[in-house]
């Protein structure tokens, strides 16, 4: 927990919002509105919030597949905005991501095998023979066998196909990777699976994971801390075990509150309302 | 099943109509009943008979060969025009599709106002500068079907790209290249196809309709077309010329639309 992998610093994402007519002003979406945090070597971090607040573009600026407004994201103490094109290919060989929703996440015309071969083959590692061994290996680690790679994703299910996605992220042998949503659209018994995976990975790899997700029971289970997203900014950060007890946003209070416990005597404070436009604030 | 199954019948009838063309097109090039420009001034304008099927024309020639030889100019314009069409407009609908931005405006632009300007016109003009001819008409339909193969294209890719596994690919470190050829295409081949089968027929009508002004296929070339045009001052006293040159160039226009709403109709379904 020394070495920062990855720092944000002061990040912005602005949508420019369609005009209505000439006398109208431009109206900008603020999506991430002025972020920063950092991630430590093999820690899982989790950030939270709902839907609209801002975490997945945050996700995605930090994997520049969305390019900020202003603000930095370091990798290792180096900007990323500051790579070259060679630089930047290589940098994509330690981060990876995987996609919430598994059925549009891998191309319905590929089979498992390719899928699976792509990275390898973007980054010219090994030849054909040593490339289809890693396939088989990686199908292996997350669970599955040699005999998907002649199928196509719609002959598998939602948990395969997320195992597939993980497998096609970790091939590479990554050092950080985002989880978006990663066990979001899947069954309750299969979300136990792939998260026991994800550990599993992470202390064979030592990776880092920013797993994003607006369940807080999942995240509260798989990470060491928590940061909470609302409205583009980040209102709560800290460690897992001191989050639950000292909260200072009154949404975050709202948002634990709104754990279901066993516990009959406690009353459920829900939120009420809608949430503000994010063109308004 | 029933109704998917009827649904399916004006596809195969087109398939049948395509196949069909196309055998009489292979043996037209190996065998014609008649030379198609051997000359017979005694039997002129013929009725059709056992010795001449289709008949003969105002000088004598057989018209079932003359149809059968056409054919091959017919699916060779076909072709080509719909090979130019398909790589500019792929590539100018790719490229503007997946970048966007300012390329993006200007080819989109451009398209407009090819697509709003008539395309016959376009082609007649074109014709007018380059002079007529088999390789002029072929360059004259080819342009005037990019417009559309782009629109297609572009809106595949702009909706394509923002699908999670082009992003998944992008953030493994692939090329716009790969994306373009391995991720996008694949998916945008449906589509694709209708407009190909759409074009194919639109390039054989224009092309008739252009050889009938006299502006397409030059003699000795045959032409289905200018057969039409020679058809016409017979039209009373020989209506199986006009009849039969229309025929077949009905049947292959109708072969690749009927193709066209199948490919669309199966697509829809999947969807």
């Amino acid at each position: 927990m020394t070495i920062p992998i990855i720092e944000v610093e002061n990040v912005y994402k602005y949508y420019k919002q369609a005009r209505k007519s000439f006398s109208d002003k431009n109206k900008y979406v603020k999506a991430v509105n002025g972020v920063s945090f950092s991630l430590y070597e093999g820690e899982s971090f989790g950030l939270v919030g709902e839907s609209g607040s801002g975490k997945s573009t945050l996700g995605q600026v930090i994997l520049q597949l969305i390019n900020q407004t202003s603000g930095t994201v370091k990798y290792r103490g180096k900007n990323v905005s500051t790579y070259t094109k060679k630089e930047l290919k290589a940098w994509r060989k330690q981060v990876q991501i995987v996609f919430q929703n598994p059925y549009a996440s891998l191309n319905p015309k590929k089979t498992i095998g390719w899928i699976m071969e792509e990275p390898l083959n973007i980054h010219r590692i090994g030849n054909k023979a040593f490339r289809r061994q890693r396939v088989m290996e990686v199908l292996e680690e997350v669970g599955l066998d040699h005999t998907f790679m002649d199928r196509y994703p719609h002959e598998l299910s939602g948990g395969q196909r997320q195992r597939v996605a993980i497998a096609s992220a970790i091939i590479l042998e990554p050092e950080f990777m985002v989880i978006d949503e990663g066990v979001s659209a899947l069954d309750v018994s299969v979300q136990a699976q792939i998260l026991n995976l994800l550990k599993r990975l992470q202390r064979k790899y030592r990776l880092t994971y920013l797993f994003i997700s607006h369940d807080l029971n999942v995240v509260q289970y798989f990470c060491d801390r928590i940061a909470v997203m609302y409205l583009g900014e980040i209102v709560e950060i800290g460690e897992t075990e001191e989050l639950g007890r000292s909260l200072k946003h009154p949404y975050t209070k709202a948002l634990f509150s709104s754990i279901l416990s066993l516990d009959e005597s406690e009353e459920l404070k829900l939120l009420d309302g809608n949430l503000p436009s994010l063109l308004e604030i | 099943m029933n109704l998917k199954k009827a649904k399916s019948i004006p596809f195969y009838i087109g398939v049948g109509l395509i196949v069909f063309l196309l055998l009489v097109m292979i043996i037209s090039i190996f065998y014609t009943p008649y030379d198609p420009n051997a000359m017979d001034s005694a039997n002129r304008l013929a009725a059709p008979s056992m010795e001449h099927l289709f008949g003969t024309d105002n000088f004598g020639r057989d018209i079932l060969s003359r149809i059968m030889e056409g054919s091959q100019t017919a699916f060779i314009i076909g072709i080509s025009s719909v090979t130019i069409g398909f790589i500019f407009g792929f590539l100018f609908g790719a490229i503007a599709g997946y970048f966007g931005g300012w390329f993006d405006e200007v080819i989109s632009r451009f398209i407009d106002a090819m697509l709003a300007f008539p395309g016959i016109l376009l082609a007649i003009m074109l014709i007018a500068v380059f002079n007529t001819g088999m390789t002029n008409t072929i360059i004259a339909l080819g342009i005037m079907s990019i417009p559309s193969f782009a629109r297609i294209t572009r809106s595949s890719f702009i909706q394509y790209k923002e699908y999670d596994f082009v992003k998944a690919s992008i953030a493994k470190g692939a090329g716009s290249f790969r994306i373009i050829f391995q991720h996008i295409l694949p998916n945008a081949v449906s589509p694709i196809l209708v407009a190909v089968a759409l074009s194919f027929s639109g390039a054989v009508l224009s092309e008739s309709g252009l050889s009938y002004l006299g502006l397409g296929v030059q003699p000795p070339d045959p032409s289905w077309g200018r057969m039409l045009k020679e058809a016409q001052a017979y039209i009373a006293s020989a209506p199986w010329y006009v009849i039969l040159t229309g025929l077949a160039i009905t049947f292959l226009v109708l072969g690749f639309n009927l193709l066209a709403d199948g490919l669309r109709d199966k697509q829809d379904r999947k969807a």
